[in-house]
């Protein structure tokens, strides 16, 4: 029979953690496959282009940011929507057993099957100076990335948002054309942005997840063993999360060797930037989902039920 | 063919018009996201989106515009292939081909934008559906295609090549 | 089969006179189906996406700027700047307009944006002092590529982010290279028209030419300023560019023929006399953005068919097998430079520099590290490569934009740059051989 040829696109840098995870995808499909299926990892640029392929069976595999899917599922936004979460504990409890059942059925309805999920980790703030207080931030130029989450969280801080497509987010710093930004360390870590904006403030504001996903046409084609051969390849979330986090023990070590700061904010710290932009997270759901989205009910649900198990 | 003539010449002032709204789209667009970020303070959030769209538009609906003038490039070396006796009737055969080949393409755009229509696509950053924008796509190809039918019919109404090549 | 099935196609696509954007589209949905095991359908895709994307902003607003400094006068104004101060050396016109080049490349990251906005005013410039049509398009064209490799520079990011090299040491390595391309082709442009007349130089004339010039020479201080401030990014600085111009040229550069208003004039009348007498109107200002509307029409299209032949390329993983290939068979050091420069340059011909980076870069940086190349030197080979791949067909595209821009034909500017190549060949070998050009600044 012919080899079929599949290619796993991702965002991620050759040589990063999730890059790694998606290679070791590729590896385990083709051999497990028997020779049936030659996977593939394929570096993109353009997520929003990368959704498209998949869901038209242009792409088979590929690992997809939150941020990306809200191009054809909205509400994906409240995953990433600032002072969501109260921490990693009820992140991953609400995620897995409540958010995740609701986002299959999304994906589905767009012509996609989560495989799993991934993890990318906490978005937290970077800058020239040590940014400790939203003070700290007030009318600084910041670099907004395109989505809602970031127009939220740093229109609340009443900064002056200049809008920077990722590629010019370096010159601009270097330029001053932004003082701040924010990224999670996976991604920041491995910029110049260490250099020009070395201030690295732990305000793990808001959580970046990705899931793996499939093109639906293709999953209904194959035999269960495929299926179950597809599943099991990608690394369980809970082994992600676990190497996000030990990953980036070394990569800050390296970092602050290299004249870098991390700066761990102290509860109260954290709750000075949470006040500002918590009053504004109902018009947030409000733009992007609208009241009766159902995956704004399951995280809802999700939460009361973490919070009433964990009373106990 | 006065009809025709009229209606070719009503569709290039439309197009002409939407090119230089959007254009002016684009200008006032990245300049008020600069002066109000320099000098009020604040920029315009989804400034560059809806420049990047409005280039879009300049760029794809302008096709059909360069369609309208026989503006686009074409190389020539070929022709001496043909004799030269062929030449008049050979311009009303390019002419007929063209069409036919806007209309393909014209047809996979609409197919395109129907797709996305169905997926409910969106922007990034402005999370409004695409499929209304997209609908350049068709129309670039789609309105080449009645120019080019119109010029194989009329050939009088063709005028003379800019660029050729 | 599949191949001459593509060139009966193309050809007769010639032969029945389609427009180039059409034979490339046809050729294109032909690869998609028969090569590609694709869908028409993907083309239209790759039209959107390629469309839309924030790195094309700045060429509909640079060429608008220049289009509209050079049907005012700023372009005028500056030809007349530098005319009055090179006029005294042969070829000073030419030499000035690499020179023009350069300082641009090193206020912006990419090479036709670099070429479009000297090119729209030292083209005519040159064309109108007597230059011949193909030196001026082959200088420009050519000198348009220190945009990529003069920091700051688009390609050399995009190295940085793929290789994680650190790329404020990138930018410092092309400085030298970027001079010295510069020189070469500045002393190419000075011994090709040292036979050009020469004038003596008037001090009163310069002066002048300078006044009258004063607000357009202004003008890249100001770009510079106001990147190297942070007031704009590169992209913004072209509608800097074309705000500051409109300006200048509605409300304060005057039309040569003016006369004076009429004595006893009132305040108001004084007012609309002088906007009545300025260089550009409304009605001028439509004329031109349709006529950049125009241009932008003719290269969008191209653009989009080139990004959809890089996709193809990108999903066929052919350039992945052929590194491997490569790495597999050959084993002396020089061999496998000698080999990369072949594959890069012929990468360069048929493919964009942002994909060739995107693909390239994390699959030779490796390699080239095994024989011994410092990555940031390796960087700028493979920026050098690459920029060459600007002024070589099919996909040159500062080929197209310069033909689209200038109005001349395909055959003229692959012929005009072809002396261009060659000394940027003669480049490339410095450059890889002398690895200190790159790293001086670095040690
Ligand atoms: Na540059
Ligand atoms: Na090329």
């Amino acid at each position: 029979a012919a080899q079929s040829s599949w290619r796993i696109a991702t965002l991620s840098q050759p040589g990063s953690l999730s890059a790694n995870t998606v290679d070791d995808m590729a590896d385990k499909i083709t051999k497990g496959s028997g020779g049936a299926i030659k996977a593939e990892r394929l570096y993109m640029t353009n997520e929003q282009e990368m959704v498209a392929q998949l869901m038209r069976g242009r792409l088979e595999l590929g690992a997809l940011s939150n941020i990306a899917t809200t191009v054809v599922i909205p509400e994906m936004a409240l995953l990433g929507m600032p002072y969501l979460w109260q921490s990693e504990a009820e992140r991953d409890f609400v995620t897995d057993n409540y958010a995740l059942p609701v986002m299959a059925r999304l994906f589905e309805a767009k012509g996609l099957v989560i495989v799993g999920l991934g993890d990318v980790g906490w978005t937290n703030v970077f800058c020239k100076k040590a940014c400790l207080t939203p003070a700290d931030v007030k009318g600084m130029k910041v670099r907004v990335s395109p989505s809602a989450a970031s127009k939220v969280f740093w229109g609340s801080l009443n900064t002056n948002g200049v809008q920077l497509p990722f590629s010019e987010l370096i010159p601009g710093l270097e330029n001053g054309l932004v003082e701040a930004g924010e990224l999670p360390f996976t991604i920041y870590g491995s910029t110049p942005a260490t250099q020009s904006a070395p201030h690295y403030v732990m305000t793990r504001h808001a959580h970046l997840g990705s899931t793996t996903v499939i093109n639906k046409a293709l999953w209904n084609k194959l035999t269960p063993e495929q299926q179950k051969l597809v599943v099991d390849a990608r690394t369980p979330v809970a082994r992600v999360r676990k190497l996000v986090a030990e990953d980036e023990v070394p990569r800050m070590e390296a970092f602050k060797a290299k004249g870098g700061f991390v700066h761990e904010l102290s509860a109260e710290q954290r709750a000075a930037w949470a006040k500002l932009v918590e009053p504004n997270q109902a018009k947030f759901v409000a733009e992007v989902s609208g009241p009766t989205s159902e995956l704004w009910a399951a995280l809802q649900k999700g939460k009361r039920d973490f919070a009433a198990r964990s009373g106990k | 063919m006065e009809t025709t003539k009229l209606v070719l010449k009503g569709l290039r002032y439309l197009e002409a018009f939407i090119c230089v709204v959007a254009f002016s789209i684009v200008v006032i667009a990245l300049m008020s996201d600069v002066i109000g970020r320099e000098v009020f303070g604040h920029g315009v959030f989804g400034a560059q989106r809806v420049a990047v769209w409005a280039t879009a538009v300049v760029g794809l609906v302008g096709f059909a515009l360069v369609t309208s003038e026989a503006g686009h490039l074409r190389p020539q070396f070929a022709d001496r292939w043909l004799p030269r006796a062929a030449e008049p009737g050979l311009n009303r055969v390019a002419d007929v081909a063209s069409a036919l080949i806007c209309v393909f393409l014209g047809y996979y755009a609409v197919l395109f934008v129907r797709s996305s229509f169905e997926l409910g696509e969106r922007g990034v950053g402005i999370p409004i559906e695409l499929w209304p924008l997209q609908i350049i796509l068709p129309w670039m190809f789609l309105s080449s295609a009645v120019r080019h039918l119109s010029f194989a019919v009329f050939p009088a109404l063709k005028p003379l090549p800019k660029t050729e090549h | 089969m599949v191949w001459l099935g593509m060139l009966a196609l193309a050809l007769g696509m010639l032969v029945l006179r389609q427009s180039l954007v059409l034979v490339l589209a046809m050729v294109t949905v032909y690869i998609h189906v028969f090569v590609a095991d694709g869908k028409v359908e993907y083309l239209i895709q790759d039209f959107w996406f390629a469309a839309d994307r924030e790195v094309l902003l700045s060429i509909p607003l640079f060429m608008l700027a220049g289009n509209v400094m050079s049907r005012g006068s700023i372009a005028r104004r500056l030809v007349n700047f530098m005319h009055a101060f090179t006029s005294p050396i042969p070829g000073g016109l030419a030499v000035a307009a690499v020179l023009s080049c350069a300082a641009f490349a090193a206020i912006n990251g990419s090479s036709i944006v670099t070429m479009l906005a000297i090119g729209s005013i030292m083209y005519p410039a040159l064309t109108a002092s007597g230059y011949s049509e193909r030196f001026a398009v082959g200088a420009i064209a050519s000198a348009g590529t220190l945009g990529i490799i003069i920091p700051p520079s688009i390609p050399l990011i995009l190295y940085g982010i793929m290789t994680d090299v650190n790329i404020a040491h990138l930018f410092l390595a092309g400085v030298g290279p970027g001079l010295l391309l510069m020189a070469m082709f500045a002393g190419y442009s000075f011994w090709v028209n040292r036979k050009m007349p020469r004038e003596p130089f008037s001090a009163a004339g310069a002066w002048r030419a300078t006044l009258g010039g004063i607000l357009a020479i202004a003008l890249p201080v100001i770009m510079m300023g106001g990147i190297y401030t942070g007031r704009f990014s590169p992209t913004e600085a072209g509608a800097v560019a074309l705000a500051y111009a409109l300006v200048i040229e509605f409300f304060v550069h005057a039309r040569a023929e003016t006369l004076p208003a009429p004595a006893g004039t009132g305040p108001v009348g004084r007012l609309k006399h002088h906007l009545a007498t300025r260089e550009m109107d409304l009605r001028l200002l439509g004329t031109v953005v349709l006529e950049t509307s125009r241009l932008l029409a003719i290269l969008l299209p191209l653009l989009c068919i080139a990004s959809s032949l890089n996709t193809i390329l990108d999903h066929s993983g052919a350039p992945k097998q052929m590194v491997q290939h490569l790495i597999g068979n050959i084993d002396s050091p020089w061999v496998i430079m000698v080999g990369i420069n072949l594959l890069l340059l012929v990468a360069g011909c048929v493919m964009d520099v942002g994909s060739a980076i995107l693909i390239f870069a994390p699959l030779l940086k490796p390699l080239a590290q095994s024989i011994g190349v410092d990555p940031v030197h390796f960087g700028i080979i493979m920026i050098s490569n690459l920029e060459i791949g600007y002024l070589t067909p099919p996909v040159g595209l500062n080929l197209i934009v310069a033909m689209a821009a200038f109005k001349v034909s395909f055959g003229t500017v692959i012929r005009s740059v072809q002396p261009f190549i060659a000394i940027m060949a003669a480049w490339l070998v410095l450059v890889i051989v002398y690895p200190a050009i790159s790293l001086f600044l670095l040690r």
